[in-house]
């Protein structure tokens, strides 16, 4: 099955790209996960240096990693004003550190590794019907993402540009629709057949 | 259950993973707090797939963003949600669709099959609550902070949870029209 996780792989041969899909996932979550546990604003800052230089050293240009969109900047302004009132500076600089490195290490493996290598790695570890389910997932984004372009050119066609209502309701209803025709396509493939949910 | 529910059960929890992964994307500002979708797609797979399914469905989502895809709010994945003070919110999600989703079953009898819309408003502002609880207590761990400045802080996402409360119940009912057997017992 061919999936892209949004078009944001960006081919490349540099070592971060080279190095095998399996071994990238696990550094990036025990890379994650020790400043995580540790809080300690060293480690903190040198996970955060561990990311950046990955990312500059898969030579991906700096514009396709480096913007963070406005809901994440906005809770790090937040911890960073109360902390700082409250005069933690290890909290400033930890939690605010932690996210940012966890956010740019995830970023450094989705950048350079495609879409179906990452899909063949986790399902070498994921049970068969797990990994089918991530695929599916990763596959219905982009379909929903066009259901919901489509019915908010409807909805502005019709006044309602403003209406949530109407923004949102028929893209669920294509949501079920897809999930049923996919669903359907399993059952004539053989696939996805089990005992999971009994 | 039978052998070919199971495929379509699957297609069901994957899509809805989609979904929610799409309205983490949604992000309407109310003053300066941008707001995502995210909790309406929470309630939503726990009303219109039950409690199992929705559980399984947002927890998919949950567990592929936390291994790295840019699924959550922001275009976010990894670890960086778990290490930031909305933590607490992303764990409960599984949990607050599992609620609403038994619940609303629960209600619906209790109310003698009338009043489907009550019933799915109430189990989705107990799943909500659910999530709000899981939340404060990852902002007080997070931000080592006291209870009262964690509720607090709490506050300001309510009123848009509880708009999207209301969402829910319109959309949950207009899907339960549209696929009358998407849930056994509902509608």
């Amino acid at each position: 099955m061919r999936t892209e996780i949004f078009g944001i792989h960006t081919p490349g041969d540099s070592l971060v790209h080279r190095t095998p899909p399996g071994v990238k996932i696990l550094a990036v979550l025990l890379l994650s996960l020790i400043p995580l546990v540790v809080r300690s604003p060293w480690v903190t800052l040198g996970g955060l240096a561990i990311a950046l230089i990955v990312l500059f050293t898969s030579r991906v240009p700096v514009r396709r990693w480096l913007p963070l969109a406005w809901p994440v900047v906005f809770i790090l302004v937040v911890v960073v004003i109360y902390q700082g009132i409250h005069g933690r500076v290890d909290l400033m600089v930890v939690v605010p550190g932690n996210v940012l490195a966890a956010l740019y290490l995830a970023r450094a493996l989705v950048l350079t590794t495609s879409g179906p290598d990452l899909l063949d790695a986790m399902s070498r570890v994921l049970p068969e019907r797990v990994a089918l389910a991530v695929a599916l997932m990763l596959r219905s984004i982009p379909q929903i993402l066009d259901a919901m372009g489509t019915v908010r050119d409807a909805a502005r066609a019709r006044g309602l540009g403003r209406n949530p209502i109407a923004n949102l309701a028929p893209v669920i209803v294509h949501a079920i629709a897809l999930a049923q025709v996919t669903g359907e396509a399993l059952v004539a493939r053989g696939l996805g057949e089990s005992d999971m949910l009994e | 259950m039978t052998d070919t529910d199971a495929p379509r059960d699957l297609a069901l929890i994957a899509v809805f993973a989609a979904l929610a992964a799409v309205m983490s994307f949604v992000v309407i500002p109310v003053g300066p707090v941008p707001i995502t979708l995210q909790t309406l797609a929470v309630i939503l797979a726990g009303i219109i797939l039950g409690p199992v399914r929705g559980f399984l469905s947002v927890a998919l989502w949950v567990v592929v963003g936390l291994i790295g895809a840019p699924v959550f709010a922001g275009g976010t994945g990894g670890l960086s949600t778990l290490a930031g003070p909305t933590a607490g919110y992303l764990l409960s999600f599984p949990f607050a669709a599992l609620v609403a989703g038994g619940l609303v079953s629960v209600l619906h009898r209790a109310f003698a099959r009338r009043a489907l819309a009550a019933a799915v408003f109430l189990a989705g502002l107990v799943g909500l609550a659910l999530s709000h609880a899981l939340g404060i207590i990852g902002l007080m761990w997070s931000q080592q902070t006291p209870f009262k400045d964690a509720f607090l802080g709490d506050l300001m996402f309510w009123p848009g949870d509880l708009a999207k409360n209301v969402l829910a119940v319109v959309i949950a009912l207009a899907v339960f029209k549209a696929f009358p057997r998407i849930r056994h017992g509902l509608s």
